[in-house]
C-alpha cells in the first residue's frame, strides 16, 4: 500500500492534477451530453458548451504534460521540487476558478471544491503555499463577481438561466448538474483524507511503539518504565506494588569471551525468559546494559520473590549457544522492592533505591540470589492470608 | 493552547456546537439586517424572515445549552455516545434547515458540504462522520426531487430573480453567499491547520524519542544501524568510516564514584563527541558506555585522525565527582572503512571495528588501532582519487 505521508512534493503534484484531470473528464462528458441531447440543448449555451470541452481538453493536455513532468522530475531537488508544485496548484487553481465561473461561482459545485480543496492541499502540501492559493481563489472569485454586477461579465454562460422556483424542469436539470459536478469530488477528497489520517495515526503508533521499546530486546525501555512506575505509583488505589531489579552476573566477561554478537544473543533469550514467566500485564523493561527491571502491579512481597525465584533458575537453566557450539554459563541476581500505594505520596526513586540496594546485597553476597528489601507488608502483619487477600 | 488531537469526542462535540452557534448567529444578523434596510426587500421574502427569526434564536439556545452539557458530561463515559451522536445530529439538521431556505444548490451549502465532513473526520471517529454525511447527503437529494415535483419551495428565503438580468439582484446575491460562506471557511480552514500542525509536531516529539538515547541526547543504536544501512545504498565506490570507542574501566567509575558520576562521565563524553565532529557525521550512543562515530564520506586516514582526535580530547576532559575529585577518563578506540559497491555486509564494517576495538583494549587501553584499510588497496589515498571520492560524496548529499 502506497503511503501518502512519504510523498514528494512532485509526486503529490502529479497526483493533484490526475485529481484534476478526472474532474476535467467529467465535465467534458456532460458538456458533450448536454450539447448533443435535445432535450438538455434548451437548458445549456452549446457554442459555450462546446468551447468548454475544448478547454476541458485542453486543460487534461495541460495536467497530463505537468503530470508528467513531476513524475519525471520525482528525485530532482528541493528548489525545483516548489517550481513543479507551485506550478502545478496554479494550473489547478486557474482551470478550476475558469470552469466555476462557467457553471456558476456560486452554485454548489464551487462552494465545495472551494472548501474541499484546501483540506486536501493541507494535507500534501505546505500549509503556506496552499494559504496563499485559497487566498487568491478567493480573490480572484470576488473580482470576478464584482465584474459580473458591475461590469457585465456573464453569470454561468454555461447555462442558460431559468428561474429554479419557476421551471422545474430547469430545475431538475440544474439539481442533477450540481449533484453530478460535486460528489465525485467529495467522495475522492474525503476518501483521501481518510486514507491519510489512517496511514498518519498507523505511522504515529509503529513510531511510539519505536520509542518505547530497546530495539535489541523488544522490551519497554528504560524511561518508558519509570514513566509506567509513576503512572502506577500515582493511581490513587491502594495496592501493592512489587519491583525486581536484576542484572546479568559476569556479562562483561560473556561480551568479551564470546563476541558481542554472543552477549545480545544472551539478552534476547533473557528477555524471553523473563516475559514468560510474569503475567500479560506486567511491565518488563530493559533498564540499562545487563540490567532489566520488573513491575509487578497488585504483587506483594512474597510473590514477587517467589516470581523472582522461578525467573532466577529459569535464566540458570536458559541454554544459550556460544558461535563454537559451546554453552554460554548464565545466572542473574535479584533485587526486590514492594510497597503500597495510596497511603502517602511515594517517591518513585525511593522504591528504585531500595529494589537497587537489594540486588547490590544479592551481588555481594555471591550472585545469582534472590535478595528482598525489608517487607513493608510484613512489619504490618499483611502477610496474613486473610489480611492480603482484603488488600 | 487546546491540543485537538486529544480532544474527547464529548469536547468536540461542544465545539461543534458553538460552531454552529456561530453560524447560525451570523444568518440571524444578516436577517436583522435585511429587514431593517428596505431596499433589500425586493430580493427577500419578508415572512420567510420573520417565521425564522425565533426557531433561529432558539437553534441558538439549544446550541448553547448542548455544548454546555457536552462540557459538563464530557468525562462521563454514559452520556458520550449519546452526547455526541445528538449534537452530530442537530448540526446536519439545523444546517440542512438553514441550506433549505436560502438554496440547496447554492455555494454555500455546498462549501458546509465539504467542509464539515474534514472537520469531522479530523475529530471524530471516521464512521460517524460517514454516516451522518451520507445521511446529509440523502436528504439533499429527496429535498432536490421533492422541489422538481413541485412540492417544496426552492431557496423560499429569496425572491428570485435572473442573475444576469438584474445585477442589483446578482450584487446581492453574491455578496450574500460571501458573507454565508467565508466565516466558515475561515474557521474550518483554521482548525484543520491548527490540528495538521499539532500532530505533525507530536509526531516529531515521538520521533525524536525514538532515534535518541534519554540521558546523552545521541541517536541510539536501532537508528544507527539504519543510517549506516542508508549510506551505503550510495554509488559504488563511496567511502564511509565508523569509529568505535568504549570507555576505559568505566565499570569502575560506577563502582567507585556512583552511578549518577558515571552518567555525568557519559554526558560529558557525548558533549565532547558532539563537539568534535562535523554537522553530518552522526554520533550514536551504541551500548552502555559504547559509542559509534559514523563519517560519511570519509576516508581511513581520516577517520584516524578524527578518532585520535577525539581521544586526546577525552584524556583531557574533566568531569568532578561528588567530593570534587578529578574522575580519570580516557577511551579505546576502534577504526574500520568501507566503500561501498563491494560484497559487504552491514554488519561487516561493525565487526571490523569492533575486531579493531579489542586489539585497543588488549594493547593496553586508551588509544586508536584501525582494522586494515580497503583504500590502500584501491589506491584511493592517492589525493585524486580522494577528491573524486569527495565529489561523489557531494553529489550523493545533495541528491
Amino acid at each position: 500500500m502506497f503511503s501518502l505521508l512519504n510523498l514528494k512534493y512532485s509526486e503529490t503534484t502529479a497526483l493533484f492534477m490526475l485529481l484534476m484531470i478526472g474532474q476535467l473528464l467529467s465535465y467534458v462528458l456532460w458538456c458533450w451530453y448536454s450539447a448533443t441531447d435535445p432535450i438538455y440543448q434548451q437548458f445549456v449555451h452549446v457554442s459555450v458548451a462546446w468551447q468548454m470541452i475544448w478547454f476541458c481538453l485542453s486543460g487534461i493536455v495541460m495536467g497530463a504534460i505537468w503530470l508528467m513532468m513531476c513524475w519525471y522530475h520525482r528525485y530532482a531537488k528541493p528548489a525545483l521540487q516548489q517550481v513543479l508544485m507551485i506550478g502545478g496548484m496554479t494550473i489547478f487553481l486557474f482551470i478550476m476558478l475558469c470552469a466555476g465561473w462557467a457553471s456558476g461561482l456560486f452554485a454548489m459545485s464551487l462552494g465545495a471544491v472551494l472548501a474541499g480543496a484546501p483540506f486536501i492541499g493541507m494535507i500534501m502540501f505546505p500549509a503556506r503555499a496552499v494559504l496563499v492559493t485559497t487566498g487568491l481563489g478567493c480573490l480572484a472569485i470576488i473580482s470576478m463577481a464584482t465584474a459580473t454586477v458591475f461590469w457585465g461579465l456573464p453569470y454561468a454562460p454555461l447555462f442558460q438561466e431559468h428561474l429554479l422556483s419557476q421551471s422545474l424542469d430547469y430545475a431538475a436539470f440544474y439539481f442533477a448538474s450540481q449533484f453530478y459536478f460535486v460528489f465525485p469530488f467529495l467522495i475522492l477528497t474525503i476518501a483521501t483524507s481518510l486514507v491519510y489520517l489512517k496511514q498518519a495515526s498507523h505511522r504515529e503508533a509503529q513510531i511510539l511503539y519505536l520509542s518505547q521499546t530497546d530495539a535489541l530486546t523488544d522490551l519497554y525501555n528504560r524511561r518508558t518504565a519509570q514513566e509506567l512506575l509513576i503512572e502506577l505509583l500515582n493511581r490513587s488505589q491502594r495496592r501493592a506494588v512489587s519491583l525486581i531489579l536484576l542484572d546479568l552476573d559476569f556479562f562483561k566477561k560473556i561480551n568479551d569471551q564470546h563476541g558481542h554478537l554472543v552477549g545480545d544473543r544472551v539478552l534476547v533469550a533473557v528477555a524471553a525468559v523473563l516475559r514468560a514467566s510474569v503475567r500479560q500485564h506486567d511491565v518488563v523493561a530493559r533498564f540499562g546494559g545487563e540490567e532489566f527491571l520488573l513491575i509487578l502491579d497488585g504483587m506483594s512481597c512474597n510473590s514477587a520473590k517467589n516470581v523472582a525465584e522461578r525467573c532466577r533458575q529459569q535464566i540458570a537453566a536458559c541454554l544459550v549457544l556460544a558461535d563454537d557450539g559451546q554453552a554460554v554459563t548464565l545466572s542473574a541476581s535479584f533485587g526486590v522492592a514492594c510497597m503500597m500505594t495510596g497511603k502517602q505520596p511515594i517517591i518513585v526513586d525511593e522504591i528504585l533505591r531500595q529494589a537497587d540496594h537489594a540486588l547490590y546485597e544479592a551481588k555481594d553476597a555471591g550472585r545469582n540470589q534472590v535478595v528482598a528489601h525489608t517487607c513493608p507488608n510484613a512489619a504490618m502483619g499483611l502477610t496474613h492470608p486473610l489480611l492480603r487477600r482484603v488488600i | 493552547m487546546i491540543d485537538l488531537g486529544r480532544l474527547r469526542h464529548t469536547e468536540t462535540a461542544a465545539l461543534l456546537m458553538l460552531l454552529m452557534v456561530f453560524q447560525i448567529s451570523s444568518y440571524t444578523l444578516w436577517g436583522r439586517y435585511i429587514k431593517t434596510h428596505p431596499v433589500f426587500h425586493q430580493f427577500i421574502d419578508g415572512v420567510v424572515v420573520d417565521i425564522i427569526f425565533w426557531p433561529a434564536i432558539f437553534t441558538i439556545g439549544l446550541g448553547l445549552a448542548w455544548a454546555g452539557l457536552c462540557w459538563m458530561y464530557r468525562t462521563s463515559l454514559r452520556w458520550k455516545n449519546i452526547l455526541v451522536h445528538s449534537a452530530l445530529a442537530i448540526f446536519v439538521v439545523v444546517m440542512l434547515a438553514a441550506g433549505f431556505i436560502s438554496g440547496l444548490f447554492a455555494m454555500s451549502l455546498g462549501a458546509v458540504l465539504a467542509g464539515s465532513p474534514f472537520l469531522g473526520i479530523i475529530l471524530l471517529p471516521a464512521r460517524m462522520v460517514l454516516i451522518t454525511v451520507s445521511f446529509a447527503a440523502v436528504v439533499i437529494s429527496v429535498l432536490g426531487v421533492l422541489t422538481v415535483q413541485g412540492f417544496l419551495p426552492y431557496a423560499p428565503l429569496f425572491i428570485e430573480q435572473p442573475i444576469n438580468q438584474s445585477s442589483a439582484y446578482a450584487g446581492f446575491y453574491f455578496a450574500t453567499q460571501m458573507y454565508f460562506v467565508m466565516p466558515f471557511l475561515v474557521v474550518s480552514i483554521a482548525v484543520s491547520l491548527l490540528f495538521l500542525q499539532q500532530s505533525r509536531q507530536r509526531e516529531a516529539q515521538i520521533l525524536h524519542l525514538s532515534q535518541t538515547d534519554h540521558l546523552t541526547q545521541l541517536y541510539n543504536r536501532r537508528t544507527a544501524q539504519e543510517r549506516l544501512a542508508e549510506l551505503m545504498q550510495n554509488p559504488a565506490g563511496y567511502p564511509i568510516s565508523v569509529v568505535l570507542l568504549d570507555l576505559d574501566f568505566f565499570k569502575k567509575i560506577n563502582d567507585t564514584h556512583g552511578h549518577l558520576a558515571g552518567d555525568q562521565v557519559l554526558k560529558a563524553v557525548s558533549q565532547v563527541l558532539r563537539e568534535s565532529l562535523r554537522k553530518n557525521d552522526l554520533i550514536a550512543r551504541f551500548g552502555g558506555e559504547e559509542f559509534l562515530l559514523i563519517l560519511d564520506g570519509i576516508t581511513c586516514h581520516t577517520a584516524e585522525k578524527v578518532a585520535e582526535r577525539c581521544r586526546v580530547l577525552l584524556m583531557n576532559t574533566v568531569v568532578l565527582n561528588d567530593a570534587g575529585e578529578q574522575i580519570a577518563l580516557t577511551g579505546s578506540f576502534g577504526v574500520a572503512c568501507v566503500l561501498t559497491g563491494g560484497d559487504f555486509v552491514l554488519d561487516d564494517i561493525l565487526r571490523q571495528a569492533d575486531e579493531a576495538l579489542y586489539r585497543a583494549k588488549n594493547n593496553g587501553r586508551n588509544q586508536v588501532v584501525m582494522h586494515a584499510c580497503p583504500n590502500e588497496r584501491l589506491g584511493l589515498t592517492n589525493p585524486q582519487a580522494r577528491r573524486l571520492g569527495e565529489q561523489i560524496a557531494a553529489a550523493a548529499r545533495l541528491s
